[in-house]
């Protein structure tokens, strides 16, 4: 009897077992996303590489057999374009044996604009030797450094064929690399590379090449290793790269939020009070792709290396104004500062106290904040902005430029000596001291000297009798000696044209304020490139302008009437600042 | 010479081989015992090796259908993607002709750049790095484009050649490539999705499977793994189940090994109630009750034997008046009539009878009670016999039988007792002579080293087969109608092999039908040493060479004899064994 009460029992319990079981199944069968739980942190997808952008490369083909003259020549400008080998070997398969011996095509990169034109009169079958031009206007050169320089003037750029079996081959040429502008747009980045000065100070000078991408490292990894080629020759001397010769990258890539740079082993042999320049030369070299991210330094992968935030080193920037900078102008002889609520206030010291006395102010605002001006006509006087401050005479001469200041505290002018001489002074803690400047500037009247603001470059308006144009040269400081060296022209002089005034917009750029024959002209230059924005054009403006000021993303002007106006990028337009007289706005330095 | 001996340290490769395969022989052997042994590693075994195949079948299936599933939706994503590229890609080159149509002088430079240049850009900056375009034209030179660090070469050959030949019906074709990366880029799986757009330009959407084959190796590696621990564990599982069905059944047969070695105290263990548990019950009661009929029977024949003892103490007391009064009688029966003498007389042997039985039954019943000791002395076996066979030779001329002796010329010593082995003798003489059919009885004495044997040989009906062991059984009658002729008690093998046995030695009996039979005494010549075999043989030569003989001749019968033959030597075994049995 138990025994069977038991057997009973189990059997029951057995067949229960099986309905749980059977709807366990069932349950898990509709239950496949749970749609219980509360809310979780997400988790971000740390594997994408989100650094690179992507790019575009050509494929290089090598010549079909039996294809005409003209394919010959397009399959060779393609395989020109390619940048997949350092060797252009695809490309030396369009040359005859000898001319793929001759040709050099790493000595300059020539840009143009164009398209090739076929003889069309000749009759190919029989024809051992043809030639194809290439008909178009040039554009610019880039030389092997990566600087770019702008060149105008039409370009005719014969091809010459011969048969070499039954095929089609170059056999002459062209003694560059030639590139359609498109292919520049396609397969070159201008870079903005950043070196520390050569004087001990923290900061960073800007040195803007264009250069191929890598076709096998990307975007990022073609910046860094371009900076740790070194600077251009153009500023090579002026600068000193706190990375230690040799150092080599391995590859840049992304963990998560860091950004992760591979250095070989040279890199340790940085000294300690460099680093930080370096961290900064890395940072700001790769801007926009590293904001708001950590980097992190290793060296040949090793373990974790330094790790740090770009933000940290915004002290580097070689604008040196950053944000919205404090702006001054000038009404009734004194100078205010800029509200944006209200009228502007005088600011303390010598400047705003006593009005009349002087013209042509520029502001220092690292401590202790400085004015300079001409006063009296006698020369560059600078003041203090405290309260009670007095004019102190910097430099001395009687036809001065209005003074400019660097960012290591010194103060800048040209003097007149003749119509067709001028000398530049600077001045530091009260001491001038003269200039030395080649022929290029000091043939001339300078009209206006204005230093940049990462402190490495000048420019000037320079009236040479001829018209006025506009010089660039390098800042170089060997111990107490300073020099302008490397003086290129950036505009040259036209008859139909009148430089009126020059402003640092950054680093890089300078506004450049002209009169032609339709009237005022306000155009950005990028002084490293040689030439304008071409995705920007000039400003357009709505009144006449006296006088510009500049900073990062910022441009006020002096206009007619008595009135200062600001221009927003954003919305493409003038708004007034102040009016009544107040002439002459200044940003801190530029 | 010398070199012998290094030859013989370094050893030949067939040497070695066939050392190496005499020591697999060696471990294959060693590892079918452990399996025939051990029922348990059967279990597992056989679970491991079904749960692998489950394991593996489900596995494969799991990652068929896992790989599917993870490709197609891939697919279907990647499919969907290039189209939508390609409508883009189509409106950007079909400006490509009307600006070629138009003319693009290089005094006047289009703003937008290459269309194709523009479509690629814009192709890739929709990527955003998921995929790769690569664009190709074999009409017009030049027109290569290729996004990122893809190598173009990568895009097979039967791909292009299938979407160049593309209709309007399939215009979109796909295949998963190994693509290779220009730089120090690894190659990866990629789904390659290509299509011809307006009619000369060939689009190829690369995009890699990196992803997807990281997840089906880490599903992959989870499945083995899964399926590594699920086989592990029904592995272990079958071998915690054996093992708790095999420790009961293990213990149970060590318990019923110590039960057959006479240990019937032995007990098992019962725990819970399950089979296993009953199993256990069932075998303890058996136990019990097998220990408690062997307790029982043992105390019967205690009691029959206490019985048998008392009953011949008890007779003897009136059988003594009896005899007292029957030898008066007897003394007397002159004076009788002469059928009450005959009576007297008829009286006299039977008691006589009676008494002789009455002294068998308290022999046997002290060699039952184990009271019987032997009184040593080294005798000449000879005298012995000549003192039995002159014992007999009163009974053997009444019944008309001559003994014929074969004795050994020198004396032959041994350590007996003479008494007993005097009655062994004679009861087998007396036996010799009432079942010898007045024909001769040969007695043989024989002698070596260890032992001495004495054989008695009758030529009358012989025995049975099988009657060999039952001649010394107690009360046993050859022939149940047969009479007693010469008044035996029917005790007397009995007590003869009991005797034997107490010496050590053996007594045995052979016969044939027809041929008379024959029972041999082997005696060891010291006490007490072991005998390990007699100097005479249990069939008599006789007998044995005219079987021999007619094994030659007829070999029809070979079998038959042969088996006689061979059954000779194992008698001597059998009875051996017997005698340990009654021990």
């Amino acid at each position: 009897m138990r025994t069977e009460r038991r057997a009973a029992v189990t059997r029951r319990l057995a067949a229960f077992a099986g309905v749980v079981l059977v709807l366990a199944g069932g349950g898990t069968a509709c239950a496949t996303v749970p749609t219980s739980g509360g809310p979780r942190v997400a988790q971000e997808d740390k594997s994408k590489d989100t650094l690179s952008e992507p790019y575009v490369r050509i494929i290089a083909e090598p010549p079909k057999p039996g294809a005409p003259p003209d394919d010959i020549v397009k399959g060779f400008q393609a395989a020109m374009a390619s940048f997949d080998d350092a060797e252009l070997r695809v490309a030396k398969q369009y040359l005859t044996p000898g001319a793929s011996q001759r040709w050099n095509p790493r000595r300059q990169t020539r840009v143009y604009e164009g398209k090739i034109e076929p003889d069309r009169t000749q009759d190919l079958e029989h024809a051992t030797r043809t030639t194809v031009t290439l008909k178009g206007t040039k554009v610019a050169t880039i030389d092997s450094e990566g600087r770019y320089t702008p060149a105008t003037g039409a370009l005719v750029e014969p091809f010459t064929l011969v048969k070499v079996g039954t095929e089609w081959r170059i056999d002459i040429p062209p003694d560059a690399r030639l590139l359609s502008s498109d292919d520049v747009r396609r397969a070159y980045r201008r870079v903005d590379l950043y070196y520390p000065p050569a004087t001990p100070a923290t900061g960073l000078v800007a040195d803007r090449v264009w250069v191929p991408i890598e076709p096998s490292r990307g975007v990022p990894e073609t910046r860094v290793r371009r900076l740790l080629a070194g600077p251009t020759s153009s500023i090579a001397s002026a600068v000193r790269s706190a990375f230690p010769a040799g150092t080599d990258l391995n590859r840049i890539s992304v963990e998560g939020d860091t950004v992760v740079v591979d250095f070989t082993s040279q890199v340790d042999a940085v000294p300690s009070d460099r680093l930080d320049a370096l961290k900064a030369q890395l940072v700001w070299t790769l801007g926009d792709l590293v904001t708001g991210r950590t980097v992190e330094i290793r060296v040949n992968g090793g373990g974790s290396g330094v790790r740090f935030r770009p933000a940290d080193y915004d002290a580097y920037d070689p604008n040196v104004l950053t944000g919205s900078p404090q702006a001054y102008y000038m009404q009734g002889g004194r100078l205010l500062q800029y509200k944006e609520k209200g009228a502007g206030t005088p600011v303390p010291g010598a400047a705003g106290e006593q009005p009349g006395k002087f013209t042509e102010p520029a502001v220092l605002t690292q401590y202790p904040v400085l004015v300079a001006a001409l006063v009296n006509g006698d020369g560059v006087y600078v003041a203090p902005m405290t309260a009670g401050s007095a004019w102190q005479r910097w430099i001395a001469g009687k036809n001065m430029s209005p003074p400019s200041w660097d960012r290591y505290g010194a103060v800048w002018s040209a003097e007149k000596v003749s119509a067709h001489e001028s000398r530049v002074w600077t001045a530091v803690a009260g001491q001038p001291r003269r200039v030395e400047i080649s022929e290029e500037l000091s043939y001339g009247r300078i009209i206006k000297l204005r230093v940049s603001r990462d402190g490495a470059r000048v420019a000037a308006i320079l009236d040479d009798g001829l018209g006025t144009s506009v010089r660039i040269g390098t800042i170089l400081r060997l111990g107490e000696q300073v020099r302008i060296d490397d003086v290129r022209t950036l505009i040259d002089s036209r008859d139909d044209q009148q430089i009126e005034d020059i402003a640092w917009r950054d680093a890089t750029d300078l506004l450049v304020l002209s009169k032609v024959k339709s009237g005022q002209e306000l155009t950005p230059w990028s002084v490293m490139e040689g030439r304008t924005d071409p995705d920007a054009g000039p400003i357009k403006l709505d009144s006449k302008i006296d006088s510009i000021a500049a900073a990062p993303d910022h441009v006020i002007a002096g206009a007619d009437e008595g009135q200062v106006i600001s221009y927003s990028t954003d919305k493409q337009a003038w708004n007034q600042l102040a009016k009544d007289g107040a002439t002459t706005p200044v940003y801190p330095l530029g | 010479m010398p070199v012998p001996a290094r030859k013989s340290r370094r050893r030949t490769p067939g040497q070695i081989a066939r050392g190496v395969r005499r020591r697999a022989r060696r471990l294959a052997g060693r590892l079918r015992g452990v399996w025939r042994r051990s029922l348990q590693l059967r279990v597992v075994t056989s679970t491991l090796v079904l749960s692998m195949a489950v394991v593996v079948v489900l596995g494969v299936f799991l990652m068929q259908s896992i790989y599917a599933s993870v490709h197609n939706a891939s697919e279907v994503s990647a499919v969907a993607e290039s189209q939508a590229n390609n409508a883009t890609a189509s409106g950007y080159l079909s400006r490509l002709s009307d600006i070629g149509d138009g003319g693009q002088d290089g005094s006047a430079p289009g703003p937008v750049g290459d269309p194709v240049d523009t479509a690629a850009q814009a192709l890739a900056d929709r990527s955003g790095g998921r995929y790769d375009v690569v664009i190709y034209n074999t009409s017009m030179v030049g027109q290569g484009r290729v996004s990122s660090q893809i190598d173009p070469s990568s895009i097979p050959a039967s791909l292009r050649a299938d979407v160049r030949n593309s209709d309007e019906d399939h215009p979109l074709w796909h295949q998963t490539v190994t693509v290779r990366y220009i730089g120090a880029k690894q190659p990866g799986p990629a789904l390659v999705v290509g299509a011809m757009v307006n009619g000369s330009y060939e689009i190829y959407h690369v995009f890699p499977l990196g992803d997807e084959e990281k997840t089906l190796q880490a599903v992959q590696r989870m499945l083995i793994g899964a399926g590594a621990a699920l086989v592990l564990l029904l592995a272990g599982v079958a071998s915690l189940v054996t093992r708790q069905v095999v420790i009961p059944v293990r213990l149970a047969r060590q318990a019923a090994e110590r039960l057959a070695a006479g240990r019937l105290e032995e007990r098992l263990k019962v725990r819970g109630e399950d089979d296993l548990a009953r199993l256990a019950t069932s075998f303890n009661e058996m136990a019990s009750n097998l220990a408690l009929k062997i307790h029982q029977l043992e105390e019967l024949s205690q009691v029959q034997r206490q019985f048998v003892s008392d009953v011949s103490h008890e007779l003897r007391t009136p059988l003594t008046t009896v005899r007292m009064a029957a030898d008066l009688l007897y003394e007397g029966r002159e004076d009788f009539d002469p059928s009450s003498a005959r009576a007297a007389e008829l009286m006299q042997n039977q008691l006589e009878r009676f008494e002789s039985m009455l002294a068998d039954l308290l022999e046997i019943s002290r060699y039952d009670a184990g009271a019987a000791t032997l009184d040593l002395d080294p005798v000449d076996m000879r005298d012995v016999v000549l003192r039995a066979v002159g014992d007999s030779e009163t009974l053997a001329e009444r019944q008309a039988t001559r003994f014929e002796l074969r004795l050994p010329n020198e004396p032959c010593m041994a350590e007996v007792d003479s008494r007993r082995v005097e009655r062994i003798l004679r009861n087998l003489l007396f036996n010799a002579i009432e079942h010898g059919e007045g024909r001769d009885v040969v007695v043989t004495l024989g002698a070596d080293r260890d032992a001495v044997a004495v054989a008695v040989r009758d030529h009358g009906v012989g025995l049975k087969p099988g009657e060999e062991n039952l001649v010394f059984d107690r009360f046993w009658r050859a022939d149940p109608s047969r009479a007693r002729t010469i008044g035996g008690t029917g005790l007397g093998l009995a007590i003869s092999r009991e005797d034997a046995m107490l010496h050590g030695g053996w007594l045995q009996a052979w016969g044939a039908a027809g041929e008379g039979s024959q029972f041999r005494l082997s005696l060891p010549r010291v006490a007490g040493t072991p005998l390990r075999g007699s100097p005479l043989p249990l069939v008599p030569p006789e007998v044995e060479m005219r079987r021999t003989w007619r094994s030659h001749a007829t070999p029809v019968l070979t079998p038959a004899v042969g088996a006689i033959s061979e059954a000779g030597p194992r008698v001597r075994e059998s009875a051996e064994a017997g005698g340990f049995d009654a021990d």
